[in-house]
């Protein structure tokens, strides 16, 4: 079978996270992020490609998705394998607060624009849904407004929170 | 614990508000000072506006019965009515106000009286504009309203006729606007090439209202069909003829595709319909019209046709129920609405005026 061709051939290339831990992945795969795919078409593929910007744990989520978003070895997916992937993205981003801006973040440094798309709509998702009180704990905000300047500002708006 | 990043940088930030509706942007202003002079900024004004017209946009549609009126929004792309809006009390009696046209999502409501008021329905904000300069009393009740922009100064531009002027030429008419950069009215006599006698104006496009207009020819005793715009930099009249082959028959001024559409439909044939579109060349000097489609209507003799928006929607009204029909050409798409049902069955006749709408965060 052609997969299996393909792998015989398959390259691999380590990142390493900010905390020092280290992950093998196949370049193809790696190569969702275009941050990373540029590092390897700029050479820097016979070491280890560091990925300051990620924690180990983040990084190893990260690369759950690049294995799920390789392109497939013959070049055409299936609509049965999109459905899959879409019921698989969503499962991947029901996460913690936390866990999903790690992950926003991550997507943004590494240039990954569908897992992007998936965590800024859920984060769109969250802002939507929560009060202003809960978004700043959520995002982990401080609120600099003075109380008076704070009870001006809202009720100019009072409409938008009935 | 792990220190964590307590801020997404101000472009990831920035991508993820864009996506929101303008209603709860609105409430983030409150979450923190960087999040709110980030939404109020101009550059974010601007982005998120053009967010809205990408994504199709929605019509206004404001109907008028004896006793009532109502606010309704048709979303382009789904062809159903999304939301309704309360009309708001600025606008004055059913009898007497008036939507004057919308654009950049700020919709413009004048009372029929000395009363203009500029409005944000996506914000809430609303402004009251100083009481028009000319006393509609003191000269003919004939007057036309017109809304748009020039950058970012948005203008109310007011034309009266007095009455019993001779129409054979253009006449010396008093027109004031007001501008938001200054905050009021500037009152002057110009000259209008044609006579208007619509109380507002069907189109505004990139911030210029449309009308259609009339001149008188006296040898030939002959109303000539022109299409009147206002110069919203320049303060002008302009004046532009309809395409020669359109003549005889009922027009409308419509959009097409973000240009200036005309739309005639035959007297007698009144399925189908053709449609002109204002084609510019590059450099925006030469203006010509093209025929660009015939359209049928998808119900035949369903009723009035009212125009034409986006790139291929058109609106017609039932002549007996009034409802609405709104058909969107590409994809040849038809839905039957009745915005408003259950309001004022006892009135036999609803009046319907339909404007493009997109949310912003326009301040007033």
């Amino acid at each position: 079978m052609s997969s299996t061709l393909c792998c015989s051939f398959a390259k691999n290339v380590t990142l390493r996270s900010s905390d020092g831990q280290t992950f093998e992945v196949e370049e193809a795969a790696a190569q969702v992020s275009q941050t990373i795919k540029r590092m390897i078409e700029d050479g820097c593929t016979g070491s280890v490609i560091p990925v300051p910007n990620l924690t180990g744990p983040v990084l190893a989520l990260v690369i759950e998705y690049f294995k799920k978003h390789s392109p497939p070895s013959d070049g055409c997916p299936t609509a049965l394998l999109e459905m899959e992937i879409k019921d698989w993205d969503a499962k991947f981003v029901a996460v913690d607060n936390d866990t999903l801006l790690d992950l926003t973040l991550a997507a943004h440094y590494l240039e990954i624009q569908g897992l992007l798309d998936l965590t800024c709509h859920r984060v769109a998702d969250i802002l939507n849904d929560n009060s202003v009180e809960k978004i700043r704990e959520i995002f982990h905000i401080k609120n600099d407004f003075t109380p008076e300047e704070e009870a001006e500002e809202r009720s100019k708006i009072q409409w938008a929170f009935e | 614990m792990v220190m964590r990043t307590s801020y997404l940088p101000e472009d990831l930030l920035r991508d993820i508000l864009l996506r929101l509706p303008v209603k709860h942007l609105v409430r983030l202003r409150l979450v923190c000072k960087s999040w709110s002079t980030l939404l109020k900024s101009r550059d974010f004004t601007t982005t998120r506006l053009n967010r809205s017209a990408n994504h199709g946009g929605h019509l206004l549609v404001y109907r008028k019965r004896c006793t009532s009126h109502s606010l309704s929004l048709i979303s382009v792309k789904a062809l159903n009515v999304a939301v309704k809006i309360e009309t708001p009390e600025k606008i004055g009696s059913p009898g007497k106000g008036m939507v004057v046209g919308s654009c950049n999502g700020l919709v413009c409501l004048y009372n029929g009286g000395r009363n203009i008021t500029l409005w944000n329905p996506a914000t809430g904000e609303d402004k009251i504009l100083p009481p028009l300069g000319i006393n509609p009393k003191s000269r003919a009740n004939l007057n036309s309203v017109g809304f748009g922009y020039h950058l970012n100064d948005y203008k109310v531009v007011r034309i009266l006729y007095s009455r019993g002027e001779p129409l054979d030429r253009p006449a010396s008419t008093q027109v004031e606007v007001y501008s938001t950069s200054t905050g009021c009215w500037r009152v002057f006599d110009a000259i209008v090439p044609c006579f208007i006698n619509n109380l507002n104006s069907s189109v505004i496009l990139k911030g210029v209202p449309y009308w259609i207009g009339h001149s008188y020819n006296t040898f030939r005793y002959t109303y000539r069909e022109c299409v009147i715009y206002f110069d919203m930099g320049k303060e002008v009249f302009q004046q532009m003829h309809t395409p020669p082959d359109a003549e005889g028959s009922y027009k409308k001024l419509g959009v097409w595709n973000e240009s200036l559409a005309l739309i005639r439909t035959q007297l007698v044939v009144s399925d189908c319909v053709d449609i002109w579109a204002m084609m510019k060349d590059d450099d925006g000097v030469d203006e010509r019209w093209i025929k660009v489609t015939r359209i049928n209507s998808p119900c035949p003799s369903f009723g009035m046709l009212l125009g034409c928006w986006g790139d291929g929607v058109l609106v017609w009204q039932n002549d007996h129920n009034y409802k609405l029909l709104v058909y969107d050409h590409n994809i040849k798409a038809v839905n039957k609405l009745s915005p408003d049902a259950g309001v004022d069955r006892t009135c036999s006749h609803i009046s319907t005026c339909i404007f493009t709408y997109m949310e912003s965060l326009v301040p007033l």
